[in-house]
Order: structure tokens, then C-alpha cells, then sequence
């Protein structure tokens, strides 16, 4: 049991679908021998297959009396390949073939379904979900890795492979049940998600999070009371976890998704014959999802007629101080994110505008 | 022992969900119970013996080097980015997320920059990227292969320099100075590349092309009602709105860094209206979603401002002062009263209203000739205690005697209103009346209320009627200048925040020594791009000649328009064509047409750039330019009000060079080239200018003055009141927000703590538009309008085509994978896409059709093809076909592109001049490009796909 | 965790005999090592004449039981196993034959390199498979051969083996381990050459000299059926006897 736990809370009304915390992630971590097809942060569009394909269905996690509910493993066009393109053939070597993705036909990607969504009587629906490691609070991965080469850091809850000792057995990718665990067949071994602890640990926020345009993320310690995420997830209780039924404790949070009422049903409430089916959202964030909702309607009924919603309030996030909260974990000090005063100081910022805040 | 572990198990599924629950509740096994012996004793969810390896991630966070750029890319974001570098090669770039707070409640703009910038490092080492001069192979032996064939001779600087500058030398004095052409887009992205380029064409008497009007970002209804070319807040102030409408505009996929300010509004309280054909992913997070027909929007916004009459929803006080609709028009001519009708003598651009104190017709404060009497700056709108009628008809006596009658504009447009009877307006545009009633009321009772726009509308070809019909909703509501209000239009990075020092370095001798071009009109003329349709009964050929022939539009080269039979054939051609910083062709609509006209004319087609792009695939001479990394330039945005660098990261990388230095080698080589000539100073009589090319570098460098990059942002900085006293190493520190406004070209102040928004000078200091009338100007009597029945806002439906054989609208929005064709072909973005380009299709349209999600397909009209893979869409419009835009022609299609079916179409009301405010100006008013009338037809490809080999 | 139960068990009995169709005794559980002075390269052809020198020891293999919750449950009928071994030059060569009906060697795609722009800052070398895995061979003996019988889970505690490791992906490793889980990389290869014809896998491990008497034991995984890890069939302890 970790002394300490970080959280991430998404807001999925907030999120744009644009991808840069998949890439931001690709750079700064997966960009390596072995990784180009592995995103340990990806976006998929909801309803969809995901990433990679069909991995809601194939099992994982724990079933009812406890034990491991491992999956099989995804093969390599479960995920998509990472395609090459043959450039130079077409623009410096006098080839007439249009430049075309290595493989004889692409069949599935990391994103292959964006936008698509589905038919709910004549009126589509999706949205976006981010997904990144669950750091889980009961990680079945753990459980499964006969190598005892995965950990929970006991300082942070944050879980990670040694790949000093981690054999590339890969119980541990048919134990998650959200497949956040990738086999990199260059160097024999399962890589994950990293929780960005050498970020977190400068007081620099998930590379995830910091890039995020849409900032629609929070972190910072569940079971530290000013932390943005402890508030999110046990004072206002309006972020859930993904696939709770799964039961490993996930410890990424999400604000569930609206979507516009129906056609010609504006003006009733998005409970009452919802844009996205009631029963999709309660198979991805459990059965509390309908009072969330209801809650969610309510504050942002407040805030629009001329009234002010403290919950709204926080998830606008208006800056990185707001929706971040590091601490060193044994001592609970504040180490970032760098306020924009101290930035001031460092001299990033020069004083004039300062002055025009 | 297992069986202890599941019943502990189950004690915890019990609580999962229940919020902390997950946490608090007991893990898998209990923690510390007794291990087995066999797996290492110790338990890795209570600590971990083996922990030292966690370094080697702590190693993979460390560099060498960080450094403040940004990106080039006809973009609007203008954002900051550090690049990281390690063992001297570019490896990640990071948000540098340092704007500083405009004031405490307002949202800051960090991290801002999306998901292509954090990958631009893959251009900088990519496989398109360009490392040599390269010369189309056997060009300079005459033996040259075709254009396009991907076959090239390597050559030196020096070698390509002088085959560039003979040609240009030979053109100016063989064929005359306006055969040589320059285009390069939007100056604000990188104002020093752009001007190292346009300093050249304007010493050497060149033609500069327009991009703003080209590629269809200019709204003209904006120059037609406000005089100015395109005015919108900056996007912090979205989230000071209480009711916004997302029309044409997808800024999830289209304005990245800036969408947040809309949810994060929506928290604050504001409602959200997204109205487009298709479910996009803007309207993923809206309060409303309106399902439009396409083509159909001004037929809501005439719908929709009948209501906001109709229900009293209009700031009468607001609209009387600052609008037009009280100023009077005759009723026999259907022209605003002048005071030349009054008076012996008197001029044409003086106006009236009815002053319902004195029961007279007023002399209308602010309007042109107002201002000339008053002094321009003197000049206001105030009403000085007089109370102008809005509605009513009245009795005035001309200067012949005879009596007639006028009434005011507000009651001309009810009547156009009275067309759009709300079952009319839900009939066309499909949408249920009460949804629209309700659209209506948020707009008309929420204040502030905006209307943020963008292309998906602006790219109609009666884009001009559409606008003037959103901006009348604003206008009548009085939210025009006022924080969180207006209509905001972001399509393109159109204007440079310190413009008078960008002008003076980009343009030195000033546009009256300048040969300007719209380029939609220079691409029509010069390719065989034909629009059959005729245009209140003339071919549109007509409108073009008597434009051109009446000085209205610019046309060059120079020809006798007036006594020109036909004007598609000119006598004289454009020769040389230099592009940087643009992909012309690729994003050209007609290109099928022009590849085999306009691109077989010239006889000089040079293309500078850092990666190969379709345009310099298809160009004799490219030359390879620095990457955004590699060079020292400015950036800003009209989306936010901050300026910032591009750092040179490294020094550019294999031969490339950055285009301030690109533009000096050439100068340098053309005046080389005229001193081995010997050549006389040319006498340019159409600009009276006596030129020396062998002074060329000179001239360019303002005697050496100009010589190095920075120096040219520091020329800028010190010659704009917006960067008074910045310095370009200041600027390195972080964005800086600009201290003033030029009030010539702004239409507002930069206040501490307030975010910007336009036309507070009119608002707030009461300062007349920039109009004929001096105000909000909705009715426009010139005859072109009186004649084309436009004369105020109004619906007018798309340009018929073979329906019957073309039934499928063809739509090529602006999306989130690229900026135009910039990242089209980048790996690390294919690969979150389908790896190919692809046409989205609504799936009972493709099952119609016998197509399947994924199938490759081929998409025909009367213009042209394209073969390509599909993807279904549930939330597209029946009746559309798909397909972001921007696709390099070389990369995925079995044949053609997305451009192969558009052609270009003029709409005769752009062609106007010669009325007050509408009158030619680069990049503010000319005809635009528009592409969305296009209809086609799919099938399933019945051929063999390609494949890489 | 019924797993570790089990294994559990595994350390009580010392010698399990899963489903194996006849007790193995004591008598047959020796691995005769015949002596010769050919030179390593020649001895590392499993086709040189001295090997047919040497006995012929077939190594009965039992399934591990299935305690990883992981592991398909169709039943798997253990592989004919061959064992020969010679002495020579201060080198124990083993010769490992056994039944495999598909060559299991998934290898990562090599990376492209290309002409545009600068290929070794551009190009990665990717993953091809994620789900296939290796066919492996590996022969432990304790680290003290005199000492008692380690466990066959690896070692124990108090008794460490070393465990000569080959996979048809990556060649050999020499780890040393003190049980399951426990096991570290020596960090030496030593020389083998390993061919897959006519449905069997032929491996000649050349070791380091292990003394008259030791114990050895082996086991095998079938990469076609994702054995990896203790999924795989194992012998119990033979001894290497000079003839």
C-alpha cells in the first residue's frame, strides 16, 4: 500500500480530440527503438474500438471471486503498425507512384475510428477519451508479472516495470484490462505509461497535462485535500473511473461527457432521452454515472442562468497553478507548478506586463 | 490463502466506485502477508528492493540546450514553443506556456500550440526535407525532363542563383518588370521571411499576389459593412461572452490553442450554439446543435434577424447611432438620399436621417464627406441631441423642386425581412422552428453575444451575402464593439500586429510604387479555369473586363482591357513565378487547369523551401530554405494580442539558408548579372521609377543597413507603436503583450487587463466607421448591387450545378491534422490518421452506393477525379462528401487530389470599386476564392489501389 | 494467487511426476557424458561424427502444472527430449534435441534507412509481432555441484543454480538464480549453434566443464503455443555421468 497516491482527472467536456498529449508523449518518452507503435497516452473516439482494438472486450483485471481475468494477447495489427512512407522514391527519384504508407492495405491505427462515433435514431454521437496507465490502486498487472518486476512506488502509488528485471513474459499485458502495457519486441521487454515521475519529481506536471490545449486534466495527490483531484473526485464526487467493474482501483478520474440534446429536443434535460445513450455510459464509468450527470446539469444550469457554480469555477481551470498541484510527497510541500509571480522573478516573464495584470 | 484473497477480494469490489473507495479499500493481497518463498521476499506493492534503475528515465528528461521558436506554417495560432536539444540534434519541443495573465479572471492562453507543433522536429530531419539547390534535370542543357517527374540535378548556390537571375533580368528588360510574379502568404507568421522576398519584387518592379482573398479567409461582407478587412477579438474575450454561436467555424480542429476560452465560457455561464451540416467536434461539447443544410446559412441569419425585429430584440439606441439603418433612401431611385440631391454643388458622400425633434432630414454626422468638411479626426458620429427616425416615410424637395420620398434603411430591411417567414426559413434550412425561436432568443436576451466564424460559411461563393447577414444578428443586438461580442472571423492570419514597421520593410517606397495583384483573378485570366454560369445574364468574362476596364480590379501583366475582345486571351502572360513560404499549386483551386496552362506559360517557376512540396515538386528551381528552427524572425496573431520569436535553434542545417539570406544572395547575383551586362538603368514608366539593378543589393539592404535577419526584427519593432521600446532579445525572455495600437489601421486600444476587442474607437470614442457612411454600413446602393439585387443583406442559394448527375456537395473544410498542407505528409500525424488521405461519407449515402467503411473510391464531376480511400461518418450530412483539406497531390491518392475537382468562380459583387470604402486593396478587397459550390459523385474504385512497392 | 500455492507444493514433493505415463527411477535418470578431443567449432556441428559417440539419453519432460491463470487450458502432450553430451578441451558440450513441429523465432524488423533528409536521426527499428514468442531451451545445474539437490523451481535460498539459457530469438544467456523470480543475467553468452529442421529443433550448447556427478535438469518451451515464463515442460534432476 503506497503512502501517498497520484491522481489525473480528465474532464471529457473539455477535451478536443487534437492528439497532443499523444504526441507529446510520443516525443518525449516512445520515440525510441521498438516504440514507434506504442502510445502510452492515446486518444480514442467513444463510442469505437479504441486502442488497441476491441481492448474493452477481450477481458483483463480481476473477475468477481478476485482472481486474474487475463485476456488474450493483442497482436501487432491490434495496435496498427507504425507505417513508414516511401518519400524519396517519389520526390527525388523520378518514381510517378504516389508516396504510400509501408503494407499492403492499412486496416487499424492508434485513431482509426476518429470522429466516428454511431446512430442514435437519426442523431450521431461520440466524444473523446484520453487514456493513459491507470497507476491502479489494486494493479493486476502486479499480480500477474511472475517476475515481481512491477511496482507500485510507495512514496507516490505510481506503478512501474523494471527493465532490468522484466523478462518479457507479457502476463502483464493480458492481466490489464485496459491494455496499457506495451511489448517492445527490440528490446524484449513490457514499457508503460511512467506516470512522468522524473516531471513530477522537478515539479514539472505530466508531460500529458502540461501540453494539454484543451486543459482538461488535473493532478496532483488523491488523499491530499488541496489537491484539485482530491477535490474532483471526493469532495464534488463528479469524476469517476474507467471500467470500475474491472476491479483494479484505477486512479485516472473523468468528468463523464455531455453531448448537445437531440434534435427538436433542446430545452429538456440531457438526462431525458440523451444525444449518448445512458446505458454506454454507464458500461464505461458504472452505475454513479446518471447523479453525476444530474449534478453536472445542475451547476451548469446554475452558472447560466447569471448564478456561479464553485465546481464549474475549479473545472475552468484558468491556469496551470489551478489545475496541478505537486508536492514532495514525504514532506507534502508544494515544488510546482512554478506560479507565474516566481516566473517573474526567474526573469522568464519581464516585469512591464507584470504590471499590466 | 487464496481463498482468504478472494473473500478480501470481494470485500472490495463491494466499495469500488464509491469514490475514494478505490484507495481506501484493501488491496489484491493483503500487504505484507506472508510471501512465497520461491518469488523473492518481497511484496511490490509495499516497496521494492531493485529501485536504482528509475534513473534511467531521470537521464531521458536532461538536454543540452532549450530554445524559444515557433512555427511558419499559415497558421493562426502564433504560439510559443521550446525546442529541446540533445547532443547537438533537435529531439522534442515543448509549449513554452509563459503568456503572462491579461487580468485575474480571465483564463490564460498557456500551454498554447497543438499536437503538429509538438512534432515539427520531424521536418527539420525528415525525408522531405531539402538540403541542396536542386534544377529540374537537363533545364540548363534544353533538354529538360517534364515538371513534376521528380528527377533533379543537384546544383551550387552560385549555379542556381544566376539561372534564377537571368531569367528575372531578362524578363524585366525583354518583357517588362510585370512578368516576374512573387507570392508568398501571410506576412504575420514570420513578417521578415515574407519581406526578405517582397523587398526584391518591389525594387525590381515585380507583381506581388494577394493570398488572403485567394484562399477564401477574407470575409468580404467585413470591408462591405465596416470598411476594414477583417476586425475580431482576441480569443480570451470569448470567455466574456454569455451566448456564442460556433458558424463555419470547427475550432476544435481549427482554432486548437484557443477552444478551451469557449468550453471554459460555457462554465462561466454562457451558452454555447454550434450550428454546421455535420455533428463536428465542436458540437461535441455545445449547449445546441443545429444541423444546417448546407449553403442555407444566410437564409437562418435573415430568419433569425426577422425574429430579433419581430420580438423587439434589438438595441434601438445602439442601432440608430451606429449603424446605417436609420439614414435615408430614395424612393424612386432606391439610393441613399446625397446631399448632390439637395443641394446645387453638394457633394455625394454626405448622408441624412430624420430628425424626429425637428421633423427635417439631418445631415448624417461622420460620413466621407461629413469628415471632409469636419477634418478627419475631428469627424464623429455623436448625434448631438438629435433623434433620428428608424422607421416611417418622409417628404424631401431636390434641388430641381421636385418632392419625393424616402424612407430609412431599417424600413427597407424589414421588408427583405418580411422574405423569411420563420416555415420558409426551417423549410430550407431544415432546422425545427421552435430550435431556431430558441437560437433567436439566446442571441437576442443573452448579452454579450458573438458569433465566432470561420470558413466552413466563408467558403461559399455568396460568402459575402452570408457574412453581411451574421453581422446585421450582432449589429441589430448592439454587440458589435463591446467585450465578449461581435462577429469574430478567424480563417487565416491576415494582418501583422506592428504593421507600419512591416510595411516599411516589406514595401519600403510604399504601395503607390507597388504592382499589387488579387490572385484569384490572376489565376482565372491566366488558366484555363472556365465558370459557365452567367451572372445577372453576362458571362462573368463580361463583369471582369468592364472591372478591369473601369480600374476597379488590377489585371497583370498590362493589356488594353477596354478594347480586348477576349479577355481570357491576353496577349501578354506572367513569365517567372517565385513562391516561398506557400504551396500555390497544391492548394490552388482549378489546379487541374492550371497545371496544364498557366504552368506551361511560364518559363520560370522557383520554389523556396525547406521540405518538397507539391510546388516545388512541380517548380524548375528549388532552393533550400531554414526550417522554423533554424532562422530569426517575429510572430503574432489577431487570436491573441502577444508577440514572440523564432529562435534560431541551430544554425541552418546541410546547404539551406533562411529567406532573409535567400533574398540577399539573390539581389546580390541580379545586380552581379546587370554589371556583367552592362546594363543602362531601366525607366519603369507604369510606377515612374528609374531602376538600377546593378545597385539591386543595395537597395534591398538599404545600403547593408538590412544585412542580417535580426536586424530586420529590430527595424520592425522600433518602427511600430505596438512593440514601442522591445528589443528582439527581449523578446526571448517571453511573449510580450503590445503596448499600443496604431489607430490608423486599429480599431480599438490595447487597455491593461482588458482583452482586446475591435471597434471600441466607433463604440466608445464615437469615432465615424470606416465606411461611405461612417457607420455600420448594410445598405449598399452601387449600381453592381442595385443590379445583382444585394443591395442589403440577403439569402441567396448555391450555384446550381448537374444535380442530377453530381448530387453530393463537396466539401474541403479546414481540420485538425494540418495547417493547410503543412504536416499533410508528416509520419508521426498519418500515423492517428488512416495513413492515407481519406473522404468522409455519411454511411446511407455510401451503402446507396454499395461502399464499405474503408473502401477506396473514386470521386468525379465535370471537372476532374480523384481516387481515394473513404471513412464513414454518422455525423455527416446526407447529401456531402468530406474531405479535409490540404492533401499533397504526390502522397496517397490512386489519382488526382481534393483539388481536382474545384475551379474558381468569381462573384461579379467583388469585383466592385470606385464606391467610398470598396475599393481595391491587397489582401482587403478583390474576389475571393471560394470552393464550397461543388458538386460531385461517388463510386467504389473498381481498379487496383495503390501500394507501396 | 492459487499459483503460488502450488508452487508451494512444488518445493514439498522435490520431484513431482505430472502426468508423465511411467515413474521415472532413480536408474534412468543419468546423462552419460562421453570424452573426446575434437575441437569446439567441430563439436558445435550436432551432424560430427562424435557425436555418434555419444549415448543417446531420452529426457522425460512433464508439464508444468497450471497455476498461471494466464495459460490456455488445452491439454499438451510433452515432446520427445534428446540428450547427448561430450566432454572436451575443458568444455562440456551438450547436444539438446526435441520435437517441434514449428520454428518459433520472431525477429524485430530491421529499420528502413532512406536517402531524403538524415535516415539515422529519422528512422526507428520497430516492433513486428507483440503476441508471438520464442521457442527456448534452457539446462540448469547448481552453482555447487557437490551440495544438495536445489529446488527445481529454479533454486532455492541456500542452494543457487545456474541456468544456461538459449531462445531461438536471441541466442544464449547465462543467468544465476536462487528460485523463482529471482533469477539474474550472469551477464555471459556462451557458444551454441541451433538448427530447426524436419520438425526438431537440434541445439549444441557449448558450457563451461560441470563435474562428474552433477545434477542437470532441462526444459523446454514451445513458442507456437506462447510457452514462456513456467509455462513450459520441465525435467527433474538428472545426473551427468562420465562413461
Amino acid at each position: 500500500m503506497s503512502k501517498h497516491q497520484y491522481a489525473m482527472v480528465m474532464d471529457l467536456n473539455k477535451c478536443l480530440g487534437c492528439q497532443t498529449c499523444t504526441m507529446a508523449c510520443k516525443k518525449q518518452w516512445t520515440d525510441g527503438d521498438g516504440m514507434e507503435y506504442m502510445y502510452w497516452n492515446n486518444v480514442e473516439t467513444r463510442p469505437g474500438k479504441g486502442y488497441p482494438r476491441n481492448w474493452d472486450g477481450i477481458g483483463g483485471g480481476f473477475d468477481r471471486t478476485g482472481h486474474l481475468a487475463p485476456s488474450p494477447l493483442p497482436s501487432a495489427e491490434d495496435y496498427g503498425h507504425a507505417w513508414e512512407y516511401n518519400y524519396e522514391d517519389r520526390l527525388f527519384n523520378g518514381s510517378q507512384k504516389p508516396v504510400m504508407p509501408s503494407g499492403k492495405k492499412q486496416n487499424w491505427g492508434p485513431n482509426w475510428d476518429e470522429d466516428q462515433g454511431q446512430l442514435n435514431g437519426g442523431d450521431s454521437f461520440y466524444f473523446y477519451l484520453p487514456r493513459i496507465c491507470n497507476h491502479c490502486t489494486h494493479p493486476a498487472c502486479v499480480e500477474a508479472c511472475t517476475t515481481k518486476a512491477i511496482y507500485k512506488r510507495e512514496e507516490d502509488g505510481i506503478v512501474l516495470i523494471d527493465p532490468e528485471r522484466c523478462r518479457g513474459y507479457r502476463h502483464c499485458i493480458q492481466a490489464c484490462p485496459y491494455k496499457k502495457i506495451y511489448y517492445n519486441e527490440v528490446l524484449g521487454k513490457s514499457q508503460k505509461c511512467i506516470f512522468c515521475y522524473p516531471r513530477l519529481e522537478q515539479g514539472k506536471v505530466n508531460a500529458c497535462a502540461a501540453q494539454c490545449p484543451g486543459r482538461l486534466r488535473f493532478v496532483g495527490l488523491l488523499d491530499d485535500p488541496e489537491s484539485p483531484v482530491h477535490k474532483l473526485v471526493l469532495k464534488y464526487k463528479v469524476a469517476l473511473g474507467l471500467l470500475p467493474e474491472r476491479g483494479t482501483g484505477p486512479n485516472v478520474y473523468y468528468v463523464p461527457p455531455f453531448n448537445p440534446p437531440r434534435a427538436t429536443n433542446y430545452g429538456k434535460s440531457l438526462l431525458q432521452d440523451p444525444r449518448i445513450p445512458l446505458g454506454y455510459l454507464r458500461y464505461l464509468f458504472g452505475p454513479q454515472v446518471d447523479d453525476v450527470l444530474r449534478h453536472l446539469e445542475a451547476e451548469l444550469k446554475t452558472a447560466q442562468s447569471g448564478g456561479t457554480s464553485e465546481l464549474l469555477q475549479l473545472l475552468i481551470g484558468r491556469d496551470a497553478e489551478t489545475r496541478y498541484r505537486i508536492v514532495d510527497p514525504e514532506t507534502m510541500e508544494v515544488i510546482g507548478p512554478m506560479p507565474t509571480q516566481q516566473l517573474v522573478q526567474v526573469g522568464l516573464i519581464n516585469r512591464k506586463q507584470e504590471s499590466q495584470r | 490463502m487464496s481463498e482468504s484473497k478472494s473473500i478480501n477480494r470481494r470485500g472490495f469490489l463491494g466499495l469500488v466506485g464509491s469514490g475514494a473507495a478505490g484507495i481506501l479499500a484493501g488491496c489484491a493481497r493483503k500487504p505484507g502477508a506472508p510471501l512465497p518463498l520461491e518469488s523473492g521476499d518481497f511484496d511490490p506493492l509495499v516497496s521494492y528492493p531493485y529501485r536504482g534503475w528509475e534513473s534511467l528515465y531521470r537521464d531521458q528528461f536532461k538536454w543540452d540546450k532549450v530554445v524559444r521558436s515557433t512555427h511558419s506554417a499559415n497558421c493562426t495560432g502564433s504560439c510559443s514553443w521550446m525546442v529541446y536539444v540533445k547532443d547537438g540534434v533537435m529531439v522534442r519541443e515543448e509549449q513554452a506556456s509563459d503568456y503572462p495573465r491579461i487580468n485575474s479572471d480571465l483564463p490564460d492562453y498557456n500551454p498554447r500550440g497543438c499536437q503538429k507543433g509538438a512534432c515539427f522536429v520531424e521536418y527539420v530531419y525528415g525525408a522531405q526535407r531539402l538540403k541542396y539547390p536542386l534544377i529540374r534535370r537537363g533545364l540548363r542543357q534544353g533538354q529538360p525532363v517534364e515538371r513534376g517527374s521528380g528527377q533533379w540535378e543537384r546544383v551550387s548556390w552560385d549555379e542556381a542563383l544566376e539561372f534564377i537571375a537571368n531569367k528575372l533580368v531578362d524578363n524585366v528588360y525583354k518583357h517588362g518588370p510585370d512578368t516576374n510574379t512573387f507570392f508568398s502568404v501571410i506576412p504575420a507568421m514570420s513578417p521578415v521571411s515574407f519581406a526578405a522576398g517582397s523587398r526584391l519584387c518591389h525594387f525590381i518592379g515585380g507583381v506581388f499576389l494577394s493570398f488572403y482573398d485567394w484562399y477564401c479567409d477574407l470575409p468580404p461582407g467585413e470591408p462591405l459593412t465596416w470598411g476594414v478587412q477583417t476586425e475580431a477579438c482576441e480569443c480570451a474575450d470569448w470567455f466574456n461572452a454569455k451566448y456564442i454561436v460556433m458558424w463555419g467555424a470547427n475550432v476544435v480542429q481549427t482554432r486548437i490553442p484557443d477552444a478551451h476560452f469557449a468550453y471554459e465560457a460555457r462554465y462561466n455561464g454562457a451558452k454555447l450554439c454550434v450550428i454546421s451540416p455535420d455533428f463536428n467536434s465542436s458540437a461535441v461539447h455545445a449547449d445546441h446543435f443545429l444541423q444546417i443544410q448546407p449553403g442555407a446559412d444566410a437564409m437562418l441569419a435573415m430568419g433569425v434577424a426577422k425574429l430579433l425585429v419581430d420580438n423587439g430584440w434589438i438595441d434601438r439606441p445602439y442601432v440608430t447611432e451606429q449603424t446605417d439603418m436609420p439614414l435615408l433612401i430614395r424612393a424612386d431611385t432606391n439610393r441613399f438620399l446625397r446631399e448632390a440631391d439637395l443641394k446645387t454643388g453638394g457633394d455625394a458622400e454626405t448622408f441624412y436621417f430624420w430628425d424626429k425633434k425637428t421633423g427635417h432630414a439631418v445631415a448624417a454626422p461622420g460620413s466621407m464627406g461629413q469628415q471632409k468638411k469636419a477634418g478627419e479626426h475631428a469627424a464623429s458620429i455623436r448625434l448631438d441631441g438629435f433623434d433620428p427616425a428608424l422607421e416611417g416615410t418622409f417628404k424631401v424637395t431636390l434641388a430641381d423642386g421636385k418632392q419625393i420620398e424616402v424612407t430609412t434603411v431599417f424600413e427597407k430591411l424589414k421588408l427583405e425581412l418580411a422574405k423569411y417567414p420563420l416555415a420558409e426559413v426551417a423549410k430550407v434550412t431544415g432546422l425545427p422552428a421552435h430550435e431556431i425561436e430558441a437560437m433567436a432568443r439566446g442571441l437576442g436576451t443573452r448579452k454579450p453575444a458573438m458569433i465566432i466564424h470561420g470558413a466552413g460559411t466563408n467558403h461559399w461563393f455568396h460568402n459575402d451575402s452570408i457574412n453581411r447577414a451574421m453581422i446585421l444578428l450582432v449589429a441589430l443586438t448592439g454587440n458589435v464593439g463591446r467585450n465578449g461580442g461581435g462577429f469574430n472571423h478567424y480563417v487565416g492570419q491576415e494582418r501583422v500586429w506592428p504593421e507600419h514597421g512591416f510595411k516599411q520593410l516589406a514595401f519600403p517606397r510604399g504601395p503607390k510604387k507597388q504592382r499589387w495583384q488579387n490572385t484569384t483573378l490572376w489565376t482565372y485570366i491566366h488558366s484555363t479555369n472556365h465558370d459557365p454560369h452567367p451572372y445577372g445574364g453576362r458571362p462573368i468574362e463580361e463583369w471582369i473586363r468592364e472591372s478591369v476596364a473601369n480600374g476597379w480590379m488590377p489585371l497583370w501583366p498590362k493589356n488594353d482591357w477596354a478594347n480586348l475582345k477576349d479577355i481570357k486571351d491576353p496577349p501578354r502572360k506572367p513569365r517567372a513565378m517565385i513562391i516561398w513560404r506557400a504551396n500555390y499549386l497544391n492548394q490552388a483551386k482549378g489546379n487541374e487547369m492550371i497545371f496544364d496552362s498557366l504552368w506551361k506559360n511560364l518559363d520560370l517557376i522557383v520554389d523556396i523551401n525547406y521540405r518538397m512540396d507539391t510546388t516545388a515538386l512541380y517548380s524548375d528551381v528549388v532552393l533550400p530554405a531554414s526550417s522554423y528552427y533554424e532562422k530569426t524572425d517575429l510572430n503574432s496573431t489577431d487570436c491573441h494580442s502577444f508577440i514572440h520569436p523564432f529562435g534560431k535553434v541551430l544554425d541552418p542545417l546541410f546547404e539551406s539558408k533562411t529567406d532573409w539570406d535567400v533574398f540577399a544572395a539573390l539581389a546580390k547575383k541580379i545586380a552581379e548579372v546587370a554589371k556583367k551586362r552592362d546594363l543602362a538603368p531601366i525607366d519603369d514608366v507604369g510606377l515612374g521609377w528609374k531602376r538600377d539593378l546593378t545597385r539591386l543589393y543595395e537597395d534591398w539592404s538599404d545600403d547593408g543597413k538590412l544585412a542580417g535577419d535580426e536586424a530586420a526584427c529590430n527595424f520592425i519593432l522600433s518602427n511600430s507603436v505596438e512593440t514601442k521600446g522591445m528589443t528582439f532579445k527581449d523578446l526571448h525572455d517571453a511573449p510580450r503583450r503590445f503596448v499600443a495600437t496604431d489607430p490608423e489601421v486599429w480599431t480599438s486600444d490595447i487597455e491593461p487587463g482588458v482583452a482586446y476587442t475591435p471597434f471600441k474607437h466607433h463604440t466608445e470614442k464615437k469615432r465615424p466607421w470606416r465606411t461611405l457612411t461612417g457607420r455600420q454600413q448594410f445598405y449598399i446602393d452601387h449600381d453592381w448591387f442595385l443590379k445583382l439585387g444585394e443591395v442589403l443583406p440577403s439569402h441567396q442559394p448555391p450555384i446550381p450545378e448537374d444535380d442530377a448527375k453530381y448530387p453530393l456537395y463537396w466539401n474541403t473544410p479546414h481540420g485538425r491534422w494540418s495547417i493547410h498542407s503543412t504536416w499533410r505528409d508528416n509520419r508521426y500525424m498519418l500515423r492517428l490518421q488512416r495513413g492515407v488521405p481519406i473522404v468522409y461519407i455519411h454511411p446511407d449515402d455510401a451503402k446507396k452506393r454499395g461502399i464499405a467503411d474503408g473502401d477506396w473510391v473514386r470521386i468525379a464531376n465535370q471537372i476532374g477525379f480523384a481516387v481515394c480511400r473513404c471513412q464513414f461518418l454518422p455525423g455527416e450530412k446526407p447529401g456531402r462528401l468530406t474531405m479535409y483539406h490540404g492533401w499533397e497531390k504526390f502522397l496517397g491518392f490512386g489519382e488526382g487530389g481534393w483539388q481536382s475537382l474545384t475551379y474558381i468562380k468569381i462573384k461579379p459583387t467583388q469585383l466592385v470599386g470606385g464606391y467610398g470604402h470598396v475599393n481595391f486593396k491587397l489582401n482587403y478587397w478583390g474576389p475571393t476564392g471560394n470552393n464550397r459550390d461543388i458538386k460531385v459523385e461517388i463510386e467504389k474504385f473498381k481498379g487496383v489501389p495503390p501500394a507501396q512497392a | 494467487m492459487i499459483r503460488i500455492v502450488f508452487a508451494g507444493a512444488v518445493m514439498a514433493f522435490a520431484m513431482p511426476v505430472f502426468g508423465q505415463e511411467k515413474p521415472a527411477s532413480a536408474a534412468n535418470l543419468r546423462v552419460r557424458v562421453a570424452a573426446s578431443n575434437a575441437e569446439a567449432k567441430d563439436l558445435l556441428d550436432a551432424k560430427a561424427s562424435a557425436w555418434n559417440a555419444a549415448e543417446p539419453i531420452n529426457v522425460l519432460l512433464s508439464r508444468t502444472p497450471r497455476v498461471y491463470q494466464t495459460e490456455p487450458t488445452a491439454p499438451r502432450t510433452a515432446p520427445k527430449f534428446e540428450v547427448r553430451a561430450i566432454r572436451s578441451g575443458g568444455n562440456l558440450f551438450v547436444r539438446l534435441q526435441w520435437e517441434d513441429a514449428t520454428k518459433n523465432a520472431p525477429q524485430a524488423p530491421a529499420k528502413k534507412s532512406g536517402e531524403g533528409g538524415d535516415a539515422e536521426k529519422i528512422y526507428k527499428r520497430p516492433t513486428g509481432e507483440t503476441s508471438s514468442f520464442p521457442d527456448v531451451v534452457a539446462l540448469m545445474v547448481p552453482q555447487e555441484p557437490k551440495g544438495a539437490f536445489p529446488s527445481l523451481a529454479m533454486g532455492d535460498k541456500n542452494n543457487p543454480t545456474r541456468i544456461f539459457y538459449w531462445n531461438a530469438s536471441r541466442g544464449t544467456q547465462e543467468l544465476t538464480s536462487t528460485g523463482r523470480a529471482m533469477q539474474k543475467p550472469a551477464g555471459r553468452d556462451f557458444p551454441h549453434r541451433a538448427d530447426h529442421a524436419d520438425g526438431k529443433w537440434t541445439v549444441v550448447l557449448q558450457l563451461p566443464n560441470q563435474p562428474d556427478g552433477c545434477p542437470v535438469a532441462f526444459a523446454v518451451w514451445d513458442g507456437e503455443h506462447q510457452d514462456r515464463d513456467g509455462l513450459k515442460f520441465f525435467s527433474i534432476w538428472y545426473v551427468l555421468t562420465d562413461k
